[in-house]
């Protein structure tokens, strides 16, 4: 059973940690030992979704949690002050760091063989994986090859005028590569992205910004941290000003977004500076942090200033911002344009629908961001190995976990720009929660042999003292404002959280509490009535999905469908039923047509 | 979708004294125990129980329920009949209150549809199922806004809109905390103004009222003008009677007659004259002229054969800011004289001539009538989306009402705001199609400069 992963960013790292920790002899290829692990944008790991899915990846065994709170300066949980549902970890990281940790750690494990050369070709016989060819001629058989070569398909910088072959910055793109993948038959899209210049630590005049410091005690991700983590930077906050704008709008033509020059589609979540100001004229300024890229090291990351602007462009706009206006660039912003595949072609275990045992994981299917690309990296490496086995496949629902989300929006609806995960994409918001991330997916991670008994004892402790004190709750009575209640009906309220609670209670209901304890404790009681309705649907969106749609049905045939809906139809093919009511514009009542036409074709024939 | 419970009137709405309301799922048991009272815990099947429906502890009206267990019953699941007297008040007091718990509106069709699909029916009935779905092809025709004009689907379209507005704004708050312009954004206003366009279609909805009383029609005119005549002729033309109700003064005569699918009640109001004898007599005629003034149309008749009058001028008056159709009948003896000066005082208006007698141009009565329809269902779409707009729009204004208080009290509530406002989009899409993660999602970032 041999597994090669192609390229060791946050996919390939998962995926094939995952591969050879369940057992497959697995090679791990990668343009430069060096950057493993690179954290070529932002120098931080969560937000909000994406600690979702970072707890996700931890509570199924993966690496990336564990990495960032080993490296981790500053930690913070998001939408604090909002509920349980939303709320989200992220940590701000010393990217040198990560990289060593992931590269230790790569190096430590069985199974596990981390190799620098560029792989040319695909190997593949009667539609079957057969194993990669290397730039240098050789050839490494396998059963199974991921694909999670990130940006590096065809990869192009711009900045200004400028433009160059790049799968990152200075680092060589893999143009064989794109060319095979292309011969293979798979079409692709062409995408951009961009990042913000690095300064130097010591050229900012600090005074100018707002302190964001991390949480006040710092909470880790990851259930494998057994040290106390700890905040040891401080990121700031500042403001565009009226120059900037001015700046940007007379130099728009060296502009490659504007100009023309870039045909790829740009993530609208995460514009660059110009983008900001031309959408947005009114704005008379625009927010940015700055966030310091590790300990040993004077960059800093312009969080919000990410542009293709030509670099003396660039350094204008420095110079109009009070604070930034001595400060030193260390590296440019550059614009990178580059080809994924459209990830329709895979199936739900991220594998090749034509092509047998070829995974592709990450950037490489049009999504975004290190989390995105990890969770899928796990998923893919999982199924790898799963087929090698003849077992099952490893498929999670869109009720169960983000990573569920992500991989069903993904190969079903495809990409019409990086794909970034939010919390609004999931329809069971308020079960997706990073306090039960344990309880809905630690199960999957247990099975596949991925986390050991033993922790997963422990948190099974944790999560019945949870349970236990939500049973506690039930039973304990108060009497607040003249009425008797019971601690369960109290916690309710939309004004009493657990905290207050407690203070009611006069007494605590838990001797130590982490905040993972409170939120999971807050959404179950205070979520119950919403998630009952939630599970309903849930189970009537299975059944929809279990009832498919005939690849040829004729839709003209099916009496009470509007000719808007029939069109929308027609043109997305929708699978199941479930797919078909997934359509913007689709009714509930021309689901049930459908579902009436298909009984009577069915019971009639 | 065919787990949850439905609930319809089985009968026509208006027409028998009694009304059946037919409920299938399985929570139809949870609703009998909820809103009927003096009925045992243990309910026997198939057997009629006296009892009452309440309503807050208040009762509504007395009922027969009937309870069918699954799977022996007309769908194959639990269902319950209940009858109750059939005014129209009461019908939609008892429906709403069996939807509110628990249960949603019935497609048409959708029982016997339900039906088949347990296997209560056969093959060869299956062919009435398919004529019922080819039925029910006019109502999801009908439920496709966009080619429809007119103020209500105008309205919903707005509504979509808002409440579009109102999922992306709440959205970003979740989605874009570090991002700081949050405090400009208000959903308390974009609740408000949602809410305002429900309560708006609600007053607007004058449906259900006509779907429960018919069009009022006055055939008005003074005595002798041959109004009974006409009255009678309408009555024959129209098979489909189904009640007589006399009214209830000897003043005037009601009859429902149906036309196009729509009832209408047609009153034959006593003969006005001006010579008024006694005081009984002048009661009558006040309550004619108010009679006119309450209907929806009146068809006016004057004589070809006597002179016009102080009584034909008075009653014109009176019908001059109604839909209206005005006749001259007894075209078969027309005096010349007397049409030319008729018309010479009625100039403006469209005059139709007619013999009721010899059946001479009856038509232009029936066209008339016909066109009273068609407006009524070009402004109003047809009844059945109207009573179930009604009851999504009540079900959308249920999520509503509480978020205005909600989104006061505390930032803590933004996930759970944000869940009831998606409930609220789902009940939208029913009328007007999913709307999907990626439509509120564009609506950020084309509304708001987010991200970094």
């Amino acid at each position: 059973m041999k597994v090669v992963v192609i390229g060791a960013g946050h996919a390939g790292i998962e995926a094939a940690y995952a591969a050879s920790k369940m057992g497959a002899k697995t090679t791990l290829v990668t343009i430069h030992l060096e950057s493993i692990a690179q954290m070529s944008c932002n120098p931080s790991i969560g937000g909000i979704a994406k600690g979702h899915l970072v707890k996700e990846i931890d509570a199924m065994g993966g690496i990336m949690a564990r990495a960032a709170d080993s490296t981790g300066i500053h930690f913070k949980i998001l939408n604090r002050s909002k509920g349980p549902a939303v709320r989200a970890t992220r940590t701000q990281n010393d990217k040198v760091k990560y990289r060593d940790f992931m590269k230790n750690f790569l190096e430590k494990c069985e199974n596990l063989r981390v190799y620098q050369s560029i792989v040319s070709e695909v190997v593949i016989k009667n539609g079957k994986v057969k194993g990669v060819r290397f730039v240098e001629g050789n050839e490494l058989m396998a059963d199974a090859v991921i694909v999670a070569c990130g940006t590096f398909l065809n990869g192009k910088i711009y900045i200004g005028n400028t433009i160059y072959n790049a799968g990152r910055s200075n680092e060589p793109s893999s143009t064989h590569l794109a060319e095979n993948i292309k011969e293979l038959g798979f079409k692709t899209i062409r995408l951009k992205t961009g990042t913000p210049m690095r300064l130097h630590s010591d050229s900012i005049d600090w005074e100018n910004f707002e302190p964001q410091p991390g949480d006040d005690p710092p909470v880790p991700f990851s259930i494998f941290t057994k040290f106390k983590v700890k905040n040891r930077i401080t990121c700031y906050l500042g403001y565009t000003t009226p120059k900037v704008k001015q700046v940007i709008n007379d130099n728009l033509d060296l502009s490659p977004l504007f100009s023309g020059k870039i045909d790829g589609i740009g993530p609208r979540y995460c514009p660059s500076i110009e983008d900001k100001i031309v959408k947005f004229p009114n704005r008379e300024r625009h927010h940015f942090y700055l966030e310091p890229e590790g300990l040993n090291n004077k960059e800093i990351y312009a969080n919000g200033l990410s542009s293709s602007l030509p670099v003396h462009i660039q350094e204008e706009i420095l110079k109009s911002i009070p604070g930034l206006d001595k400060s030193v660039m260390m590296r440019p912003a550059y614009a990178i344009e580059y080809d994924a595949i459209v990830p329709t072609q895979l199936n739900h275990k991220l594998e090749s629908k034509k092509i047998d045992n070829l995974y592709f994981a990450g950037q490489v299917n049009g999504t975004s961001g290190y989390e995105e690309a990890a969770s899928q990296g796990l998923v893919a490496g999982i199924n790898a190995v799963l087929k090698l086995k003849n077992k099952d496949p490893f498929i999670l629902r869109r009720d169960e976990a983000y990573t569920g989300v992500l991989i069903d929006d993904i190969v079903t609806k495809g990409v019409d720009e990086p794909y970034r995960l939010f919390t609004s994409r999931a329809e069971f918001r308020l079960q997706l929660r990073e306090d039960n991330a344990f309880e809905r997916v630690s199960g999957y991670g247990l099975k596949f042999g991925l986390l050991d008994n033993k922790l997963f004892a422990k948190e099974m402790r944790k999560l019945k003292k949870r349970k236990d004190a939500i049973n506690k709750l039930r039973k304990t009575k108060l009497k607040f404002k003249d009425r008797t209640y019971t601690l369960y009906h109290l916690l309710k309220m939309p004004e009493i959280d657990f905290d207050k609670l407690e203070e009611l209670n006069g007494s605590k209901i838990l001797k130590s509490k982490t905040l993972t304890d409170v939120s999971y404790i807050e959404a179950n009681v205070k979520y119950e009535g919403y998630i009952k309705i939630q599970n309903d649907e849930v189970k009537r969106m299975e059944k929809l999905e279990r009832i498919k749609i005939p690849e040829h049905i004729d839709y003209s045939k099916i009496d009470g469908l509007s000719t808007e809906v029939r069109q929308k139809l027609i043109k997305n093919r929708p699978l199941n039923l479930r797919d078909a009511l997934k359509i913007s514009g689709v009714t509930p009542a021309a689901i049930n047509a459908i579902s009436i036409y298909l009984t009577l074709k069915t019971k009639i024939l | 979708m065919d787990d949850d419970t439905i609930a319809a009137l089985s009968t026509p709405v208006g027409i028998a004294g009694i009304a059946l309301i037919r409920v299938s799922g399985k929570n139809t048991l949870g609703i009998i125990n909820n809103i009927v009272e003096r009925i045992p815990k243990k309910i026997i099947p198939k057997r009629a129980y006296h009892a009452f429906i309440v309503n807050e502890s208040k009762r509504v009206d007395e009922c027969v329920v009937t309870l069918y267990k699954k799977p022996n019953s007309y769908t194959g699941e639990d269902v319950a009949e209940i009858s109750i007297h059939s005014n129209p008040f009461i019908i939609e007091e008892v429906l709403d209150l069996i939807l509110r718990n628990n249960a949603r509106g019935a497609l048409p069709g959708e029982f016997t549809y339900r039906a088949f699909k347990n296997r209560k029916i056969d093959l060869i009935q299956a062919e009435s199922v398919n004529e019922l779905i080819n039925a029910n092809s006019k109502y999801y025709a009908s439920m496709k806004f966009d080619n429809l004009e007119g103020k209500l689907s105008e309205l919903i379209k707005k509504l979509r809109a808002n409440l579009i507005k109102l999922g992306i704004k709440i959205e970003t708050i979740i989605e874009f905390e570090e991002d700081q312009f949050l405090e400009e954004i208000d959903i308390i206003d974009e609740i408000q103004k949602s809410s305002k366009i429900i309560e708006k279609i609600l007053l607007n909805s004058r449906f259900t009222e006509v779907l429960n009383k018919g069009l009022s029609i006055v055939v008005a005119g003074k005595v002798n003008v041959g109004k009974s005549s006409l009255f009678n002729l309408l009555l024959m033309e129209d098979r489909s009677i189904t009640s007589h109700t006399p009214g209830t003064t000897r003043d005037f005569i009601r009859e429902r007659v149906y036309i196009n699918g729509l009832p209408f009640e047609i009153t034959d109001v006593a003969g006005i004259d001006k010579v008024i004898k006694d005081s009984v007599e002048q009661e009558g005629i006040k309550r004619t002229y108010e009679k006119i003034k309450k209907s929806d149309a009146v068809v006016f008749m004057l004589d070809a054969s006597r002179e016009l009058d102080e009584t034909d001028l008075k009653i014109f008056k009176t019908i001059k800011d109604k839909q209206r159709l005005i006749v001259i009948n007894k075209i078969d003896i027309a005096n010349r004289n007397i049409l030319k000066k008729i018309r010479s005082n009625f100039e403006k208006e469209k005059i139709y001539e007619i013999s009721v007698k010899e059946n001479i141009n009856i038509d232009v009565v029936f066209s008339f009538l016909n066109g009273l329809v068609n407006n009524i269902k070009n402004r109003d779409i047809n009844f059945i989306v109207n009573q179930r707009q009604k009851e999504l729009l009540k079900r959308l204004e249920g999520f509503l009402r509480p978020l205005v208080k909600m989104s006061k009290t505390k930032e803590s509530n933004a996930e759970i705001i944000a869940e009831e406002i998606r409930s609220a989009i789902k009940v939208i899409a029913e009328l007007t199609g999913n709307i999907s993660s990626d439509e509120i999602l564009n609506g950020i970032f084309s509304e708001f400069c987010v991200g970094k």
